[in-house]
């Protein structure tokens, strides 16, 4: 059934994708209590009755819920809870017939944002516009035209069974009937049939439209759905990076962290051998995520036909590949194994992110907006400047292990300065790679909107955040090289200014919402992102405060 | 003099005061982004980009720049990347004060198959002509939370009085004044239902009618039509619906009614008044469902439309409304002052005191600024395609001609579109957007430019990329020759 091809966002996808979008969009959640995406669009098709009172519409907002006169301790209810036990009606008369009297009671507006209340009341409208679509059947556009003319819905609001017969498609609709009616009967011999026949007669119906590539990116699309290569990836990146921090941890003198440094000690201990055990299998688990991650990857491009950097989602799964590209780039610079510890934790932690809040941060693949249809520009462009974020990622990784070297008192011994050292060195290295992406991606951002807008810097939100967060990283070489900064200077500040990437990246496009990357707003998470930088900004402080205590006892 | 200029050069080579400049200017970012969140662009445009200070400050942040690089002299070989980084900085801020002062940047809209030549720039201008003379008066865009400061043309006793940057233009009617006949009889009424109809028509509903212009002859009120003729003949029913027609009797001094009723019955009234005033407050028993009735508000038997202007109900974003101002002309002992609003694009004419005692007609408006280009671009063609099955434009772009009769250059069916703007006469045309009709989109808009500050922008980004990069890996570089040749335990600080 997911393989069924349907018209949907712009492009033709498997029902499958078509159906995790609308799960997605009416439950908020990837999944609904452990159904498949599938089979609960078909269930709440086939039996709406049996849907009437289970509650599974999402409302986030308290006052919303207040406003609406519902319960506002749980944030799912039933359609008959919204259609029948609520004010939303009334709300939507309201919304819908805006007559001279209340137009002329709107006070003036002081500034330019959106209230936040009426944009989740029009949200939830549209998820019950979308679940009484699909109850219908006319949220089903699987009935084909021939281009421009948009595809044919299954049924629309006060069709019966009888007048399908009628409407063109028929072999189609008798297709759906016999999945919907097996599906209902518990038929599983019935049900593929009836989905095999669908299949073939929507094929059919396509005529010259139904290519060989199409098929095979449905395929591809579906394989991308079901194995979902980045969850595997990251459950294999934190065993790697597991077993990396074991084996610097057991290896010869129990804190080194250089790899293969011809150790003439290792193999002694009974510690160095496990350590040298973990450090073995870190390799290749570490590969093989990577292996995962990139199939990922080419598949969404595949799939989508442009490189995956078109919206928050794709930038962060982008965003941690770039980690480990720098991680192994400086790997051959300084052969290290706590680059690759620090690295596939930051990659896992990276794909858990993009994949744990699938309502803000939309995992689907959506059409582009037509500035953005530029392979050439977008590669050049986002792919420099998300780069430049990795290797900022990474600085960001090392600083925070740096400073833990401190505050467990690392300073105080030869090895832990040595150690130190090291580390700063390689902070330093991935910042440099960081600054100069990131100077050339703006730049270059500066030079497609020349080409294509006819003006280079226009003082836009998001150009002005990569600049600052480009002037800070300045400010923090500019202290290094000039001695203001001591090491631990630098890996406290290297720590601190990763605060001016998240606003770049995250808080234009989800704080600030507005400008010219328009196509990139969306909302939410402010908390989490609030919670993560001041978790940052109090490490960094705490770590500062004991280091201070203990230098003074020192003296 | 010496000293002083030895401390300046001291703080300018500083890198200290250096960070410093560069910690204020994120600072003012900050604020400009965080302005531009709450309110708009123009608004964070108007409250820092395009003031002195931040202009000052880049400045600043340029001589420091400059200064640094001054300070090597002699410049040796190894200061190359150095100077390269720092040349490019110089370069790009140079390159946008060209563009800044020099550059244009304006807009077309073309339909398909029409020839245009003129540009609309963003900065209005209100523009006085009198007897051939043609006189411009910048009105600088200000945001609605900004204070205005009234603008004298003294040539012409006129001021800019007030300005309204967010504007939603009322239309209310007063006695004629004036010249130039225009006015015709005009009546505010209201409509209510007796106390058998429901509440919100018991509340009624007021509004005016005026035999001026077509637009306002005859409004519709719930079901019923009110019209006002426009001279002293009867006007016609235009419905087999409840109406209330109106029309001034000159002769006889006379406001004459005629109503009709849903089922056709007809009944002719009279009002006679001798001060327009005496009608004020006279209830019309229509005879209509409900018993609604109406009721005279004001009566003006000349009435002229006086357009008022306030700030518009949305003061912020790209679906604020433009701005009006508010033209004032001196009082003097032959005539008192005048107002009149003018919104953008609109024109007037205004009698103004001259210096000889008598009147003199001008006429104003208050318009974009214009360029006109010296060829015409003719839009062949505008092609868009949508996305399969919504109506989310995909790509759009324009097939664009231009004769050549002044360049010497011929232009056949070029296409613009999004990625691909057409570079001709010194001027680059860029896709910019469409104006959306039924069945499709047939009007072009495009986004024109001339940028002499564009090579330098691009040589110095080119510079600064190359300089850093260059300059980070010549310290790699040098950092691995220690190495190889035994240097100890790295120290944190590179040099």
């Amino acid at each position: 059934m997911g393989s069924l091809p349907v018209q949907a966002g712009g492009r033709i996808k498997p029902f499958d994708s078509y159906a995790r979008d609308l799960v997605l969009q009416i439950t908020g959640g990837r999944t609904f209590q452990g159904w498949d995406p599938v089979e609960l669009t078909l269930s709440w098709l086939a039996d709406p009755k049996g849907w009437e009172d289970k509650p599974f519409i999402l409302i986030t907002r308290k006052d919303v819920k207040r406003q609406l006169g519902l319960n506002e301790t749980i944030s799912k209810f039933s359609p008959k809870e919204l259609f029948n036990e609520s004010f939303m009606a009334e709300y939507a008369n309201s919304m819908g017939g805006q007559g001279g009297m209340t137009a002329q009671a709107t006070p003036i507006a002081r500034t330019s944002k959106p209230d936040p209340r009426d944009e989740e009341v029009k949200r939830l409208f549209e998820r019950v516009i979308t679940y009484r679509a699909i109850v219908s059947g006319e949220a089903w556009l699987v009935i084909p035209s021939a281009p421009p003319t948009p595809w044919k819905p299954l049924g629309s609001p006060g069709q019966t069974a009888s007048d399908f017969s009628t409407l063109p498609g028929k072999s189609i609709r008798d297709g759906f009937m016999k999945i919907f009616a097996n599906y209902l009967n518990a038929d599983r011999a019935g049900y593929d049939k009836g989905v095999a026949e669908a299949k073939a007669a929507i094929v059919g119906e396509m005529h010259g439209e139904w290519t060989e590539s199409l098929s095979n990116k449905i395929s591809a699309e579906l394989f991308y759905n079901r194995v979902h290569p980045y969850q595997i990836a990251w459950i294999i990146y934190f065993l790697a990076a597991l077993c990396w921090a074991a084996s610097i941890w057991l290896s010869a003198d129990g804190v080194s962290a250089i790899y293969g440094a011809k150790g003439t000690a290792a193999g002694v201990s009974p510690s160095a051998k496990t350590g040298k055990f973990f450090q073995n299998a870190a390799l290749p688990l570490t590969f093989l995520g990577l292996s995962l991650h990139i199939l990922g990857m080419a598949l969404r491009c595949y799939i989508a036909g442009r490189p995956p950097v078109t919206n928050m989602y794709e930038s962060i799964v982008w965003v941690s590949f770039g980690v480990m590209v720098f991680a192994t780039i400086l790997w051959f610079i300084q052969k290290n194994s706590i680059l690759f510890s620090i690295a596939t934790a930051m990659s896992a932690i990276g794909l858990i992110v993009s994949d744990a809040a699938p309502a803000m941060i939309d995992p689907s693949i959506h059409p582009l907006v037509p500035v953005l249809r530029s392979n050439y520009w977008l590669t050049i462009h986002v792919l420099t400047i998300t780069l430049s974020y990795a290797a900022l990622a990474l600085t960001l990784g090392i600083g925070n292990v740096t400073l833990w070297f401190y505050l467990k008192g690392a300073e105080g011994t030869t090895e832990g300065t040595k150690k130190i050292t090291m580390l700063n060195l390689l902070t330093y290295r991935a910042m440099q790679f960081g600054v100069v992406l990131l100077a050339a991606g703006t730049i270059l951002g500066g030079v497609w909107a020349d080409y294509s807008w006819g003006r280079f810097w226009g003082w836009d939100p998001k150009e002005v955040w990569a600049l600052i967060a480009l002037l800070g990283y300045l400010a923090v070489i500019h202290a290094r090289f000039t001695g203001w900064m001591r090491p631990f200077g630098f890996a406290a500040w290297t720590v601190v200014a990763f605060t001016l990437v998240v606003m770049a990246w995250y808080g234009v496009n989800f704080v600030l919402g507005v400008g010219l990357h328009s196509y990139g707003f969306s909302t939410g998470g402010q908390s989490t992102v609030t919670v993560f930088v001041l978790g940052q900004m109090g490490y960094v402080l705490g770590v500062a405060l004991s280091r201070r205590g203990r230098l003074a006892k020192a003296v | 003099m010496k000293k002083v200029w030895q401390v300046f050069w001291r703080i300018s080579i500083s890198l200290k005061f250096a960070v410093a400049v560069i910690l204020g200017l994120t600072a003012a970012l900050i604020v400009a982004t965080v302005l531009e969140s709450k309110y708009d662009t123009p608004t964070a445009q108007y409250w820092v980009y395009q003031t002195i200070a931040f202009y000052g400050l880049l400045g600043l942040l340029g001589w420091l720049i400059l200064a640094v690089a001054l300070s090597r002299l002699p410049w040796q070989k190894r200061h190359l990347p150095f100077l390269c980084a720092h040349l490019g900085i110089l370069l790009l801020l140079y390159g946008s004060w060209l563009t800044f002062q020099f550059g244009i940047d304006g807009s077309m809209t073309v339909g398909e198959g029409k020839t245009e030549s003129a540009l609309e720039l963003t900065d209005p201008l209100l523009v006085i002509s009198d007897e051939g003379k043609v006189n411009t008066v910048p009105v600088p865009w200000i945001p609605p939370n900004a204070d205005f400061k009234p603008i004298e043309v003294p040539t012409y006793g006129l001021r800019v009085a007030e300005f309204i940057s967010r504007a939603e233009s009322k239309v209310d009617f007063v006695p004629a004044t004036g010249s130039l006949d225009l006015s015709a009889p005009a009546i505010r009424l209201k409509i209510a239902g007796g106390p058998s109809a429901p509440p919100f028509m018991r509340m009624g509903q007021e509004t005016w009618i005026w035999g001026g212009d077509a637009n306002w002859m005859r409004q519709q009120v719930g079901p019923a039509i009110l019209a006002m003729a426009p001279s002293a003949d009867p006007l016609a029913f235009s419905s087999k619906g409840p109406e209330l027609s109106f029309r001034l009797d000159t002769k006889k001094s006379a406001l004459l009614v005629s109503i009709q009723t849903a089922d056709g019955k007809k009944t002719d009234l009279v009002f006679p008044f001798k001060e327009p005033k005496d009608l004020v407050g006279t209830v019309i028993k229509t005879g209509w469902k409900f018993d609604a009735t109406a009721t005279i508000l004001e009566w003006i038997p000349k009435a002229m439309t006086d357009v008022k202007f306030a700030p518009a109900r949305i003061q912020y974003g790209a679906s604020a409304p433009s701005s009006a101002i508010l033209l004032q002309t001196s009082e003097t002992k032959a005539s008192p002052a005048s107002k009149i609003w003018l919104g953008l694009g609109d024109r007037a004419t205004l009698d103004i005191p001259g210096a000889d005692g008598k009147t003199k007609r001008v006429t104003l408006a208050y318009f974009p600024r214009r360029l006109v280009l010296p060829f015409g671009v003719k839009l062949e063609q505008f092609k868009i395609d949508r996305y399969q099955g919504t109506m989310n434009p995909s790509e759009f772009s324009s097939i664009v001609s231009v004769d050549g009769a002044a360049t010497g250059e011929k232009v056949v069916n070029h296409p613009i579109s999004m990625n691909e703007p057409l570079k001709y006469g010194g001027y680059t045309f860029y896709q910019a957007s469409y104006i959306d009709a039924q069945p499709r989109p047939t009007t072009s808009v495009f986004s024109v430019n001339q940028d002499p500050g564009r090579w330098l922008k691009y040589w110095g980004s080119i510079l600064l990329v190359l300089g850093s990069a260059w300059l980070f890996a010549m310290k790699y570089w040098k950092k691995k020759r220690e190495v190889s040749i035994g240097n100890p335990l790295l120290k944190g600080n590179e040099s």
